[in-house]
């Protein structure tokens, strides 16, 4: 070894990493190797005394702390006043700082469980918050690619069968399901698509005719791998709560990344007036990636990275984004920031008036936004 | 007490808004975190701007925090330390030539430890100062920054390299 290929080896041991028997031979035997590791530790010392040394300022004012149970009528009333480094957190504080008060001195009668479930390349996840006795549905991981291997499914029902602080007691049922779009190969497969055979009911159905449920104990916070009949795996998490939890934040990015987008318990206001709250979570990461929700009687609300024909742009900033359609001023806000990268910075909306909904529901997410609005179409 | 149960009760309190709590907390650590925004951003302004905007977003999104993970303390570092890169770069935006006095990393003259700081690079001028002041580990440094603890540690490296070549004037 030569001293170039030990360099980072001398960083690390300064650090107190231990090296190989090559790499200590080595620094044993040079004495510039050996220098550099004396320099390191020299320079840690004169940083720790310019650090001792430097004046310690007094703590200058405490913040102001705003009463955290008030922030959402206020931001309500006054939108634009949501200050900027409340960022995503205005929802947050506003829907969800009501659920961890007093958790800990609860009845265990009315315990709630919250999960998420997800694939561990996150494909895809869904969840939901029950208490126990719950019978789950047939929940599915999407892993249907338009082109290309794997065209999958993974299933699962969970129910709940009890419900205590430090053990959740869960019966899942679990299948891989080789899915081909129903609507031929240029179809909707993606996942806010559920053209595909077989049907949910078809699955629901095989799954509980030929599928054993496993018994689970879940520790609330910990990760639940669970192998999934036919290959594959799905992990649980979850937490218990006394009371039915408005927001659930820690599936959320809280610092989304630029080529990410996410919409975490959205609110859509259009001019004074509430359209949608609180519908899920939906992310997607990509160039193309997109989050859209679904608003009754509105149509769907695609946001996306990048600019298709018929989009406007929406100024995004953090937790918000702003923008106009026609004559009305709408404005949505996510728990968490909507994008990352420097704020504030342009998003693109597209709204599908005609748009009618799958079984999944009123949010997700995807790659390739045009192909749900042309399968809308169909 | 052992420290993950005692920040895990502090941010029970904190989750529950407990004001009294949240300002000895802040009394314990602004002036530590000061400290490191003021070396890392030079701006003693911006540096009260950033710690107070990095408290501020502990008290309203406290769920941020994983007990289970780092420190309270670091966590709070974690967050300063992203406010504060975003500083730069708006700055940077504002204002190209504000990088100017980075160049020069070869000197004539070994550099007092104050001056070679300042001439490196803020992202490496802070995590240095995390690593050696604040003494957070790599593993530590990763949580806190969102990066891979590989990636730590070759930007110690670098900037060790970078801080001894200033400091020593160039010697190699």
């Amino acid at each position: 070894m030569n001293c170039e290929e030990v360099q980072p080896f001398v960083s690390a041991l300064h650090d107190g990493e231990s090296v190989s028997r090559e790499v200590a031979e080595h620094i044993r035997n040079c004495p510039a190797c050996r220098a550099r590791l004396e320099d390191y530790a020299r320079m840690g010392v004169e940083l720790r005394l310019l650090a001792s040394n430097a004046e310690e300022e007094a703590p200058t004012r405490l913040p102001h702390l705003p009463p955290l149970s008030r922030l959402w009528g206020r931001s309500l009333t006054a939108r634009v006043l949501v200050p900027r480094f409340a960022l995503g957190a205005g929802l947050f504080a506003i829907l969800g700082l009501s659920v961890g008060l007093g958790w800990m001195h609860a009845q265990v009668a009315g315990l709630w469980f919250q999960f998420n479930v997800t694939s561990p390349d996150r494909m895809g996840s869904w969840g939901n918050q029950v208490q126990a006795g719950y019978r789950g549905k047939p929940a599915v991981i999407t892993r249907v690619h338009v082109s290309g291997e794997p065209k999958e499914i993974l299933a699962a029902i969970v129910d709940v069968d009890e419900v205590q602080y430090q053990l959740v007691r869960l019966s899942i049922r679990t299948r891989r399901f080789e899915v081909a779009p129903a609507a031929g190969p240029e179809g909707r497969p993606t996942q806010e698509s559920v053209e595909v055979r077989p049907t949910f009911e078809e699955m629901e159905r095989q799954m509980l005719a030929s599928t054993t449920p496993h018994k689970y104990e879940y520790i609330p916070g910990q990760v639940l791998e669970i192998p999934v009949e036919g290959g594959g795996k799905l992990l649980l998490t979850g937490r218990v709560l006394d009371r039915r939890a408005r927001f659930w934040a820690e599936d959320y990015p809280l610092e989304p990344k630029p080529n990410q987008i996410v919409l975490a318990e959205p609110a859509l206001v259009r001019d004074k007036e509430l359209l949608i709250k609180g519908v899920g979570s939906a992310s997607a990461q990509g160039e193309g990636s997109y989050a859209a929700i679904f608003v009754p009687n509105e149509g769907l609300f695609g946001f996306l990275l990048k600019p298709i024909e018929g989009a406007v742009e929406a100024e995004a900033e953090y937790g918000q984004a702003r923008f106009k359609i026609g004559e009305h001023d709408y404005v949505l806000f996510s728990a968490t920031p909507i994008t990352g990268g420097q704020q504030p910075r342009g998003i693109w909306v597209y709204r599908d008036p005609t748009y009618k909904p799958g079984p999944i529901g009123t949010i997700g997410s995807g790659s390739d936004f045009l192909k749900v609005i042309k399968g809308a179409e169909k | 007490m052992a420290r993950e149960e005692h920040d895990r009760e502090l941010w029970e309190r904190l989750r529950q808004g407990d004001a009294e709590t949240f300002g000895a907390f802040y009394r314990q650590h602004a002036a530590r975190l000061q400290a490191f925004l003021r070396r890392y951003l030079g701006d003693a302004k911006a540096a009260e701007d950033v710690a107070q905007e990095a408290f501020l977003q502990l008290w309203r999104r406290p769920n941020g925090f994983n007990p289970a993970g780092a420190t309270l303390r670091a966590y709070l570092f974690g967050i300063a330390a992203k406010r504060a890169a975003d500083w730069w770069r708006h700055r940077a935006r504002e204002e190209r030539s504000a990088a100017s006095w980075q160049v020069g990393l070869r000197s004539e003259a070994p550099t007092l430890m104050e001056d070679a700081l300042a001439r490196l690079e803020p992202q490496p001028r802070s995590l240095l100062w995390l690593r050696e002041v604040e003494g957070y580990s790599c593993a530590e440094l990763a949580a806190m920054l969102d990066i891979p603890p590989g990636t730590v540690k070759s930007r110690l490296f670098t900037a060790r390299e970078q801080l001894r070549r200033i400091w020593s004037g160039g010697r190699p």
